[in-house]
This record gives C-alpha cells, structure tokens and sequence, in this order.
C-alpha cells in the first residue's frame, strides 16, 4: 500500500497585480513551491475577463504542511485587512508524492 | 463629415460590431493575450509617431502643452471627485480611485479620434500625443492622494470608536507604480526613440508603424466593443447615479479641453479635438492596476464599469463628434 501524508492545500485567487506580492507572502512564509495561473470569472470585483491588466485574476495552488498553515494564513490575513479582495479557501488533502510530505508524520 | 457620416469609419463601425456579437450572444472571441499583446502595439506605434513629429517641433510649444496637460491632469480628477462625493453620494474610496480614471486618458478613444481625423483629412498638431503620455501619471497620483486622504480620516474616525489597526500607507511601492507603470514607460521610450532615431532608419519601419496601425485599431475596437458589451449587465450594480457620472464627466472634460486646446494654445479643429479626447476619456489601461493595488478598497466593477462601459462607447459614438463640432466652433475653421 503506498503511503500519503495529510497536509493542506490552500486556493488563492487574487488580482494579477498582487502575483509578486503573493509570492513574496509564500516565501515569507517558507512556503517553498506553489502552482499559479490566469483564471477567469465574476465576483464582488465584477467581471475578471483577463483581457486587460486590471482585470485580470490570478489562482495560486498552494499545498503546505501543519505548522506553516497558521503563519501563511496570517500573512494573507495582514494583506486582505489593508483592503484587498481576495478569495481565499484551503482543503485537507493526502500528499502522495514522498519527497513533498514535509509533516513529520506521515500514515 | 458631421453627424452618422463621422461615425462610419471602420473603427468606430469595428466597435458597434463588437457589442453587436456580444449582444446576440455570438462566440466571437479573441484568443488569451491577444488583447494585452494589440494594446503594447499601439502604444508603441502612437509613441514613435509622435517622437519622429515631435523631433520637429517648436520646444516652447511643446513645454506650453506640457504645463496644461499637468493641469488637466491634475484638475479633472479633482473636479471629479468633488462631483462623486456631493451629499455623500459615493464613498471616499471609490470616489477617488473611480475619478483617478477620468483624470487619465483612454489610449484607444484617443486612438480612435485620430482615425477620424484621417478620415476626415483634418489636419492636427502633434503635441496631444506629449501631453498624453504627460497625463498618465498626475491622476494616479491625485486617485492615491485623496485615498490615503480618505483613509486617514477613517483611521482617525476608527481610533476615537476604539479600534485602531488602520494599515500605514506604501507610498514607495504605490509611487513607483504609478511612476513605472507599463504604458508610460513604453509610450515615453517609443517617443524617445522616435525622436533620436535617425528617419532613414525610421522609414525602415515605416510599414509597422502607419501602414498597418488603423487596421490593428480595427481589430483592438472589436475586442474593446465586445468588452464594453459584457459590462452592459454590469449597470444594475453600479447604480444610475454612477452610469450618469459615465457621460456627465467626459462633456465637462471634453468642454475644459476644447477651451484649452483652441484658447490657450491655440490648436488647429484637428489638434483641439485631440485635446478635448484628453480631457473626456477615462483610462482603462494604466489606471485600473495601479487602482486596484494602491486603492484595494475601492470596487473594482465600479470604475471598470465606468471606464469602459460607459464612457468608452459615449465617447466613440457621441464625444468624438460632438467635441470636433465643438473645435470647429471655437477655432472658427
């Protein structure tokens, strides 16, 4: 039976012009990989088309381990409290790669 | 050419078949980044245009027009936000970051009443394209002031309520957007480039930059009419007062430029038209990012809505014509 490890994956949908601001928070964070492309869609922000540089969104896929949860949620906390939209959610999932389990125990 | 004459030249025909599409719900559709790639070419091609002219022009001719595109750049956001803000109709953030909008300038109608002065063979002057690049960065300025403005009345407001966590404000990273920003930079170096580069070497990329440049404005407008079209359902969240603000804005800026363009510095019809699109359009390109990161606060639908939405299509159909009509007027040609 193969092994997987319980970790969190956090989605981060945010403005295209906050990218490099997300990436210095995961960094900050010791978040030290994540996923991210252009999405499209609708929301308290109106229309989000991607076709012009203020309206386009960007969704980070993050999967970080327990103890780095609390501080990253709280550095997305710091940035949402200055005014900025962003939607934000996170799930439990099961790492199945072994190289990437970073929580110490693993089932 | 007056009246539905002015409208048919193939841009301003590109755009209404652009709303056309997206009103009977067609599948016409640009591809990912087609956009954002078509709107780098015009502004490219418009800078070195106005470089190589401007490379001939009389320096205090060209200072003057500066001073007053500093003015306008300046003065429009604020007689914007005094209007948003009457009897506490829109709220201090919005107000700002929606006005900081009207204070710059929409590339493409600037682009498009250009092509109708082609189409007309209306001679213009050339210095409208400086002061356009001039005023890109004064409004964002203005927006961000009147934000942190804003804010700090509501940290104070906050503080005597007994909470106190108001953000401090960024000005480096918020200056140097607006300072920065992709527009600007690639607007003034493609002046600047047209303006060194020898015209031998200009005549080279000839093709490129006249030949070529009213057929891509075509296809930028189908795009922009399409997108104009989908904020048409946005009107309903954005209110009647706002949508109104959408034309009222641009007849009174249009109205400060046609006065500055054919009094103060005595512009031909052609070059006071130019400046009247300076004061009537909105930004939908420079100003939306530098909004949305200096001004998270403010709703984005709003001035989007606005920008592009409203005062976008008013000024294709309507402003254009009207503001040249006006230019005749005043420069009695």
């Amino acid at each position: 039976m193969s092994q997987s490890c319980s970790e969190k994956l956090i989605h981060i949908i945010v403005s295209s012009i906050l990218e490099e601001r997300i990436e210095e928070i995961l960094e900050r964070s010791g978040v030290d990989g994540f996923t991210s492309f252009d999405v499209r869609g609708s929301g308290s922000s109106g229309l989000q088309s991607g076709h012009l540089e203020g309206e386009s969104n960007v969704m980070f896929m993050v999967v970080v381990p327990d103890r780095i949860y609390p501080v990253l949620v709280d550095n997305l906390n710091q940035l949402m409290r200055r005014g900025h939209h962003m939607m934000v959610f996170s799930s439990d999932v099961a790492v199945i790669t072994p190289s990437k389990c970073m929580n110490d125990a693993s089932s | 050419m007056t009246g539905i004459d002015s409208l048919l030249i193939p841009a301003v025909l590109f755009f209404v078949l652009g709303v056309f599409a997206k009103l009977i719900h067609s599948d016409l559709k640009f591809p990912d980044g087609m956009t954002k790639g078509i709107s780098l070419y015009l502004l490219m091609a418009i800078g070195l245009k106005g470089g190589a002219e401007l490379a001939k022009a009389d320096l205090l001719v060209a200072l003057n027009a500066i001073f007053w595109a500093f003015v306008m750049g300046f003065l429009i956001p604020l007689l914007g936000y005094v209007i948003l803000r009457f009897r506490d109709r829109i709220d201090a953030m919005n107000a700002a970051a929606i006005t900081a909008h009207y204070g710059s300038v929409s590339a493409g109608t600037f682009l498009t009443a250009i092509a109708f002065l082609d189409a007309t063979k209306e001679a213009y002057e050339t210095y409208p394209i400086i002061m356009m690049v001039i005023m890109e960065t004064p409004a964002i300025v203005v927006g961000l002031v009147l934000a942190a403005m804003a804010r700090k009345k509501l940290a104070a407001a906050q503080a005597g309520a007994g909470t106190d966590d108001a953000p401090s404000i960024e000005w480096k990273p918020l200056l140097h957007e607006a300072l920065t920003n992709g527009s600007v930079i690639l607007l003034l170096g493609a002046m600047i480039i047209g303006a060194i580069a020898s015209p031998q070497s200009m005549e080279k990329i000839h093709p490129f930059i006249y030949d070529i440049f009213m057929g891509v404005l075509c296809l930028f407008l189908l795009d922009m009419g399409m997108e104009a079209a989908k904020r048409l359902k946005e009107f309903k969240r954005v209110g009647a007062y706002l949508v109104a603000f959408g034309i009222i804005m641009p007849l009174l800026g249009g109205t400060i430029g046609v006065i500055i363009g054919a009094i103060i510095l005595d512009f031909s019809a052609g070059g006071t038209l130019l400046v009247a699109i300076l004061g009537a359009s909105a930004s939908y390109i420079a100003v939306p990012p530098a909004m949305r990161y200096g001004v998270p606060e403010a709703n984005p639908s709003y001035y989007l809505t606005l920008a592009l939405g409203v005062t976008f299509p008013f000024n294709v159909v309507v402003g254009i014509p009207l503001f040249y009509q006006m230019a005749v007027w005043m420069t009695g040609s």
